[in-house]
């Protein structure tokens, strides 16, 4: 928009055809997203209003909302401080350690559900002696949110690196100099520097989350979350009776997308003023 | 007061430094002066703690401090690009340090009264410390910008406010006027020289620049290749360097000792030594002493001083004429006062300059650039 072109001549032909490979592109994006919503309205508003009704689905909503903050303040959690190592320390095996955090991003998710329930199912190597005091994950919210956590996680570790790496570490030198300790200084300095990064990790990572089915639907097929719930109503009823949970779910996937974006974009911590 | 003994560091398979052995002494100005690649910030780094040495001993005050943890050796530090907090004002910058120190002792627990008191003393002494290192940096009015903001003198100040906040008897400064332009240069050597005695600091400064080292220095160590090759003041340093390499590095620059001895508005009396004296703009009295620079390129040659209105003229012998490329160094003798002018080549060639003739060295009086500066011994 702000690239636009001073004299009158002609766009030249690689410019026209960068921007129709790239309207087949939107459009495709736009048009799946688009046409689901407003055939849904046109052709079975009735359809709509029902799911919207539905207790049973709004269950299945706010469990995809709510296991998803779950994976997402976990990954927080473990994954800064991990990120900042990555992003500071040299140590043997640093490559491998990178690799492995990457792994949950290539292998197919219902292979991960089948590795997630066979270390924690009811006879897996961790599974089971929890099942013992009581903890159980095979058909548990605990279930779910494992199996979320195991397909982001990888997410939240890459950003943060990211803006932990993004930070002079002679900045941490001066803190420390300044008389803070090494606690103090990643509290003080090197935090709020890679917060931007950290939140947008924390975003990517529970889109990542809410938006996974493959290694749920093998871990904890019930409680449903709602991806569950639209497949199981697509199996067993049809296009027609999945379709009204599915718009619903990605008007409020949306809705939250929207609100993150705009509090992230305007979220200026120390640009010049 | 500093105390390096047979510090080591290897670096990959390299020896970044190899067995520095140095001593430096309460309350002195020490430059570390040496060409870009000679470990001279790595050196400072290791005395502040950012790093281990592989081997040797770092004392300061006679305490071994060569295992302790940054925050607990009170060394103050100043980086190139002066490393502000860009998250933080300027009055936030100047005050970290500060609200890193805990005053609570744990009998306070048991006393809340006396917990709030001493919150509220711990208070007020900050802001008393940070208003008083702001106000001696010249950076008050900027407290509430942000370091991106800033010009480069500017951040200068501040970095240098945020280490002198915290009262710290070591100062460790990393080339810090590089990144400045010439004239801002000049204000801000005066300025380190100013703090350096204002808080009675001792003063580690590295700098590849001869001239700094020259003006600021009580003491000079060369530092090339991960050693130190020589130590002494700038005038053993200058004018009788160890070795041919170190007198290839540090050249010759004009600068002297002197003594103010009379002042008319801001024009400067200034006493080199018994035949010779200099007239410069500054704003020093009579009695103080000083230390003077005139870059060569401010100094005109002619065969007489009638067509100049510069206020400094000084008769002298060619000692030796340098080519270095389009222009060339002629180094003069002016009766025991040894100057160094540049001149283009083209000029050598139009008035033949050669070892043995005969001129005149002029420069202005704006053109002298005057530090106060006292002697150590």
């Amino acid at each position: 928009m702000t690239h636009r072109q001073r004299t009158g001549r002609k766009p030249e032909a690689y410019s026209v055809i960068f921007a129709i490979l790239g309207a087949v592109i939107l459009s495709f994006i736009i048009l799946t997203i688009s046409n689901m919503i407003v055939l849904q309205f046109l052709a079975d508003y009735p359809g709509f209003v029902d799911a919207v009704k539905d207790p049973g689905v709004w269950r299945s909503i706010w469990l995809s909302i709510w296991t998803a903050i779950a994976a997402t303040l976990i990954a927080l959690v473990l994954g800064v401080p991990l990120a900042y190592m990555l992003a500071r320390r040299d140590f043997m095996g640093k490559g491998l350690v990178e690799a492995v955090i990457d792994v949950p991003v290539v292998i197919p998710h219902t292979v991960a559900g089948i590795a997630l329930l066979t270390v924690f199912g009811y006879h897996g190597l961790i599974g089971a002696p929890l099942r013992t005091i009581g903890i159980k994950f095979v058909d548990m919210e605990l279930g779910i949110i494992i199996a979320l956590l195991f397909v982001s996680v990888p997410f939240m570790v890459n950003s943060a690196r990211e803006g932990f790496q993004s930070i002079d570490p002679r900045l941490e030198n001066i803190a420390r100099s300044l008389g803070a300790s090494g606690w103090g200084s990643f509290c003080r300095v090197s935090l709020p520097l890679a917060v931007r990064q950290i939140v947008v990790g924390a975003i990517m990572t529970w889109a990542r989350a809410i938006s996974e089915f493959g290694a749920v639907v093998v871990i904890a097929y019930y409680p449903m979350i709602a991806p569950t719930l639209i497949y199981e109503r697509y199996i067993s009823f049809g296009l027609k009776a999945s379709r009204p949970i599915a718009v619903l779910l990605m008007l409020v996937c949306l809705l939250v997308f929207v609100i993150l974006r705009i509090f992230s974009s305007r979220w200026k911590l120390y640009d010049r003023d | 007061m500093i105390e390096i003994e047979g510090i080591g560091i290897t670096w990959g398979s390299e020896f970044a430094l190899k067995d520095i052995n140095l001593h430096v002494r309460e309350k002195e100005f020490f430059v570390i002066l040496g060409p870009t690649g000679a470990g001279k910030t790595l050196l400072l780094e290791l005395i502040a703690g950012f790093y281990q040495p592989d081997a040797g001993v770092v004392k300061i005050r006679g305490h071994d401090v060569t295992r302790l943890p940054p925050e607990r050796r009170r060394i103050g530090f100043v980086y190139q690009d002066y490393a502000l907090f860009p998250h933080l004002s300027v009055r936030d910058n100047t005050a970290f340090g500060m609200r890193m120190r805990h005053p609570l002792r744990k009998r306070d627990v048991f006393n809340l009264g006396r917990a709030a008191d001493t919150i509220r003393e711990h208070r007020q002494a900050i802001d008393s410390r940070v208003d008083e290192a702001m106000d001696k940096l010249n950076i008050t009015h900027l407290g509430h910008r942000k370091p991106l903001t800033l010009s480069g003198g500017e951040q200068q100040r501040v970095a240098i406010a945020r280490a002198i906040a915290m009262n710290p008897p070591v100062m460790l400064l990393d080339e810090p006027l590089n990144a400045l332009d010439a004239r801002t240069k000049d204000m801000m050597r005066d300025e380190l020289r100013r703090i350096h005695e204002e808080f009675a600091l001792t003063t580690l400064y590295v700098t590849h620049d001869q001239a700094e080292a020259m003006m600021l220095a009580d003491r000079i160590a060369v530092m090339m290749d991960g050693s130190v090759v020589q130590v002494g003041t700038p005038e053993e340093i200058f004018q009788s360097p160890a070795s041919e390499e170190i007198a290839k590095f540090v050249g010759m620059e004009n600068t002297f000792q002197g003594t103010v001895t009379g002042r008319e508005d801001d024009l400067t009396i200034i006493k080199i030594d018994d035949e010779h004296t200099m007239e410069a703009v500054s704003k020093y009295n009579a009695g103080e002493q000083v230390r003077v620079l005139i870059r060569p390129e401010y100094i005109t040659l002619a065969e007489t001083s009638d067509h100049t209105s510069a206020r400094n003229n000084y008769g002298g012998t060619i000692k030796r004429v340098v080519h270095m490329g389009p222009i060339s160094k002629v180094e003069l003798n002016c009766d025991g006062l040894y100057l160094a002018a540049f001149v283009t080549r083209r000029s050598v060639d139009d008035m033949a300059l050669e070892a043995g003739m005969r001129l005149c060295a002029s420069f202005k009086a704006t053109s002298v650039h005057v530090i106060k500066h006292g002697v150590q011994i």
